[in-house]
């Protein structure tokens, strides 16, 4: 039966759609593959343009945030500095964080009407807004380089101080970056660019920020708005973003080895002791990296708190009425964001679970296909997701309600479990293949039924692992704005991402938007916190600054 | 508790292709204390997981007290089992994890209660009965998982390497307690292990399983002293191999000649090998050193060496000694103050034939080095 649940849900949410979606760009009005929409989008210079931007600016992100991530991560490891499961952590904040923060933060200090902004143009007469496409680029890279950092990190340090020590015996610098560090990052350098590469290609609300629209996503976003769901080229340009994508991942796959994703290097060896010298690296680098977030997030976290802020440095004067403002005006986004991304996430969980164990009990050969082809719906971006459902599901009225299914807020949380789904089964894997057999053997023989066995024995101890899937896939469909704004039936639906982006869009806005943001980061890094405290089950460990910053005392 | 007898007739049992088990009979008798002993990937766990149910066997049958047991699943066979990691369940107590076999059968709180009490002090750990298995000492949870296993009663118990997880002195401390446990229960048990010491120490019979077949069963001795090939003497025990060939001198002398020790002629045995090439087999402890010019005591057959290295192991030394192109060992009881001959010395290394073996080599096995 939940096998069957499984293929009802694959197919309603994801196959049949995405499928439509595929055909309707390739069919004519009969329903006969024509290359007619293939040759008008070529033949318009406008979506040639956004498809090469799109490539450029997914790719160059995707290399400039590895190339600022590699020597770093190599002076890390060349001295044996090891960040803690919670620095791992916030690496992988840039998921759960929406980019557009980031551009909106930046431009309030580079933008027209920022203080930096103001100073280039006055002394270098550079117009901040010629910088669109690489300043896109730029913010994804600076946005995702954690990402990149600690996935590199993490894939690096897996291996123990003996093994590493060994290898720098006789080995130049050099000789060992390559030999070494190299072949052993690769796994995480592959994972960390993809996702940064697909991020990148499905992000709609940062170019949109900063009024960049010759993109593929922009232009599929204007499109729909447009002309309607039922768009041709609308589907053909995400079908193409699918392709891409596709593409991009598959050709991850090759280095991107399945057991790396999320592994945790502090997990693997025991501790040891930091000499003082790696205490200045780590805190050097890893402190560096801390100021120039810190930085970068200024802006947003000073709007917040500003009363008054134009053309100056830094505010004139400071208030806490953003956050009053916010709390109380954006109560309702907040509620629908609980529902939706709860919802989402709840559902990643059973479905994750369900698909984890499928491919846990299939046999060898099948197995290696389906978690390639679990992990390929990575490759599905929102926008196209977005798209996809406003086609399938048009006109299809809920029965009880009365009401079409795509003028609803349905699609919106089914179209966030979908997108979450490939870190849920990865995670609830993980947690699967945790439990040794011999613990659910032992009950068998014990003579208790499976049902009973599932709920005593599996079940308790799967809960850390299923409340991490779920903190997962809540915190990437609470950031998922690519879905949010093709699917979002009105305002008052809106979940708190899409209401940021709305408020920053307005002057008026401003403060309460940052002040929403704000909030949101603050609450992802507690969510982080509370699962470092769940992973290590003891306040005590975490609670020296050591710890805190590094693996090792 | 019953005690049962099990029959296991012609059992196979592949993985896909790979057959793991081919053609396996054992019978063991009601209240024994069974020992199968096998290197690792001999198949002896799956052996016993196929007696537990957790594995359906290829071909064959498995009879507990005459009762095919094939289509029973795990939980109704009556079967206790001890995991080799012990897998104790951590989000459970003591008391949970020893309940959680019994609780189904006795839904009787008190009756629960009283039955899991009474395991738990029969084996020592009553104090740890409200702890988490992570708070309890190796040895601790052992004994957990050994009540567990027996808590519910079962007829036949299950050990599958009890002991590789712990040191030396609490590996032989906890394997007399549950050899005097096995005892006092009278309930068949089955000993899976890779280490002679375990299985030969406590069990009344042994199996030894090697390549998925089982090469010999016999009590401890017998398979120590008289082991059946080559195979069951190299993995039981310390041994010498020595190739050669026999002849059968009338019917009462057997010659066995080899280029190294010469030819040598004792009476025969009854299960001396046809005339051909054969390996002599000769434990290092049945091995005695003279000096070179001392008295050849007429009840030994005598060969000459010369030391090469020695290992001082304690209550033993064990000498290297080169006898023409083959090294051989040979142990000597070590006492206080006893000093070690220096390697270089040309020695006199006898034996008792009767205290040694003699393995026909097929021509397969020939080609392959006999030395151990």
């Amino acid at each position: 039966m939940l096998f069957a649940f499984l293929a009802i849900y694959l197919l309603t949410f994801l196959v049949l759609p995405v499928g439509t979606m595929i055909l309707q760009g390739l069919t004519n009005n009969e329903g006969k593959f024509v290359a007619d929409h293939i040759k008008l989008l070529l033949a318009n210079p406008v979506y040639v343009e956004s498809l090469l931007n799109s490539l450029g600016v997914a790719a160059g992100a995707a290399v400039l945030s590895a190339v600022a991530a590699l020597p770093i991560a190599m002076v890390l490891w060349r001295y044996h500095v090891r960040p803690s499961v919670f620095i791992e952590l916030c690496g992988f904040l840039p998921l759960f964080v929406p980019p557009f923060v980031l551009a909106l933060s930046l431009q309030i200090f580079f933008g027209r009407g920022g203080a930096l902004g103001m100073l280039f143009q006055s002394y270098c007469d550079l117009d901040p807004a010629i910088l669109g496409l690489p300043s896109v680029m730029l913010i994804e890279a600076m946005h995702y380089f954690p990402l990149v950092l600690m996935t590199l990190t993490m894939t690096t340090s897996a291996y123990n101080q003996q093994a590493k020590e060994a290898a720098s015996l006789g080995s130049g610098w050099f000789r060992l970056m390559t030999r070494v560090f190299l072949p052993l990052g690769m796994p995480g350098l592959a994972f960390g660019m993809s996702i940064t590469f697909l991020k990148t290609l499905d992000d709609l609300a940062t170019p949109l920020s900063l009024g960049v629209t010759n993109l593929l996503a922009p232009q599929a976003f204007l499109r729909v708005s447009a002309y309607g769901s039922q768009d041709p080229l609308s589907s053909l340009i995400a079908t193409l973003m699918v392709v891409i994508s596709g593409l991009a991942w598959f050709a991850s796959i090759r280095f991107v080895r399945q057991h790396v994703a999320f592994r945790n290097a502090s997990s693997v060896s025991a501790s040891v002791l930091l000499s003082k010298q790696q205490m200045i690296v780590g805190i050097t680098f890893l402190g560096g990296i801390l100021m120039l977030y810190a930085t970068a997030y200024a802006g947003v976290a000073l709007t917040s708190i500003a009363r008054i802020w134009s053309y100056t440095l830094l505010p004139e004067s400071y208030v806490l009425s953003h956050y009053l403002t916010a709390i109380h005006s954006e109560r309702g986004s907040f509620i629908n964001t609980l529902a939706y991304c709860g919802f989402a996430a709840v559902l990643d969980v059973v479905v994750g679970l369900v698909m984890a164990y499928a491919i846990d009990c299939a046999p060898p050969v099948w197995k290696r296909w389906l978690t390639w082809g679990a992990t390929g719906l990575l490759s599905v971006p929102g926008v196209a997701l977005a798209i996809a459902y406003l086609q399938f599901f048009r006109g299809i009225e809920v029965p009880l309600i009365n009401q079409a299914i795509d003028a609803s807020w349905f699609l919106l949380p089914m179209a966030f479990s979908v997108r979450g789904l490939p870190f849920a089964i990865r995670a609830c894997s993980i947690t699967l293949q945790g439990i040794p057999a011999s613990y659910v053997e032992a009950a068998n023989i014990s003579g208790r039924n499976r049902f009973r066995i599932f709920i005593k024995i599996v079940l308790p101890m799967m809960t850390v692992g299923l409340f991490v899937a779920f903190l997962l896939c809540f915190g990437l469909a609470a950031v998922d704005l690519s879905s949010a704004m093709l699917l979002i039936p009105s305002e008052t639906n809106a979940p708190v991402s899409y209401s940021i982006y709305l408020n920053m869009q307005s002057t008026t806005g401003r403060g309460a938007g940052s002040a929403l943001a704000i909030l949101s980061i603050a609450l992802v890094t507690l969510s982080l916190f509370t699962l470092l405290v769940l992973i290590r089950r003891d306040w005590k460990t975490v609670s020296s600054f050591r710890k805190f910053v590094f693996t090792g005392s | 508790m019953n005690r049962v007898t099990i029959e296991v007739r012609n059992l196979d049992f592949s993985y896909g292709a790979k057959p793991v088990l081919r053609n396996i009979n054992l019978c063991i008798e009601a209240g024994e204390l069974f020992a199968v002993l096998g290197p690792s990937g001999s198949g002896k766990t799956t052996l016993l997981r196929l007696l537990a149910g957790l594995e359906r066997p290829s071909a064959g049958s498995i009879r507990i007290n005459k009762t095919d047991v094939f289509d029973i699943p795990p939980a109704q066979r009556d079967v206790g089992m001890v995991f080799q990691n012990f897998s104790l369940w951590p989000h459970m107590s003591v008391f949970e994890n020893v309940a959680f076999g019994v609780a189904e059968h006795h839904r009787n709180g008190t009756e629960l209660e009283k039955r899991v009490d009474k395991i738990l002090k029969m084996l020592d750990i009553a104090e740890t009965r409200d702890f988490r298995p992570d708070c309890l000492s190796v040895g601790q949870q052992q004994r957990v998982a050994l009540a567990r296993a027996l808590v519910s009663e079962p007829r036949l118990l299950l050990l599958d390497d009890p002991f590789s997880n712990l040191e030396y002195e609490l590996r032989v401390q906890m394997r007399h307690d549950l050899y005097l446990l096995q005892r006092k229960l009278g309930i068949t048990s089955i000993l899976v292990t890779h280490d002679q010491e375990d299985a030969l120490s406590i069990a009344d019979r042994v199996a030894v399983v090697a390549h998925g077949t089982i090469q010999q069963v016999g009590t401890p001795a017998a398979i120590y002293d008289f082991p059946n090939s080559m195979e069951v003497a190299r993995f039981v025990g310390v041994t010498n191999f020595l190739p050669g060939n026999v002849k059968h001198i009338e019917s009462q002398l057997i010659e066995f000649f080899s280029h190294d020790i010469g030819h040598h002629r004792w009476p025969i045995s009854r299960d001396a090998p046809s005339e051909g090439p054969s390996v002599l087999s000769i434990r290092p402890h049945a091995l005695h050193i003279a000096p070179i010019d001392s008295f050849r005591d007429g009840r030994y057959l005598w060969l000459e060496g010369t030391i090469r290295s020695s290992e001082f192991l304690g209550e033993v030394v064990r000498y290297q000694i080169d006898i023409g192109s083959v090294s051989i060992s040979v142990n000597q009881a070590h006492f206080t103050c006893s000093s070690v001959t220096p390697s270089g010395t040309p020695v006199l290394v006898g034996f008792d034939p009767s205290r040694s073996r003699l393995f026909p080599v097929s021509a397969e096995m020939s080609s392959v080095s006999v030395y151990d």
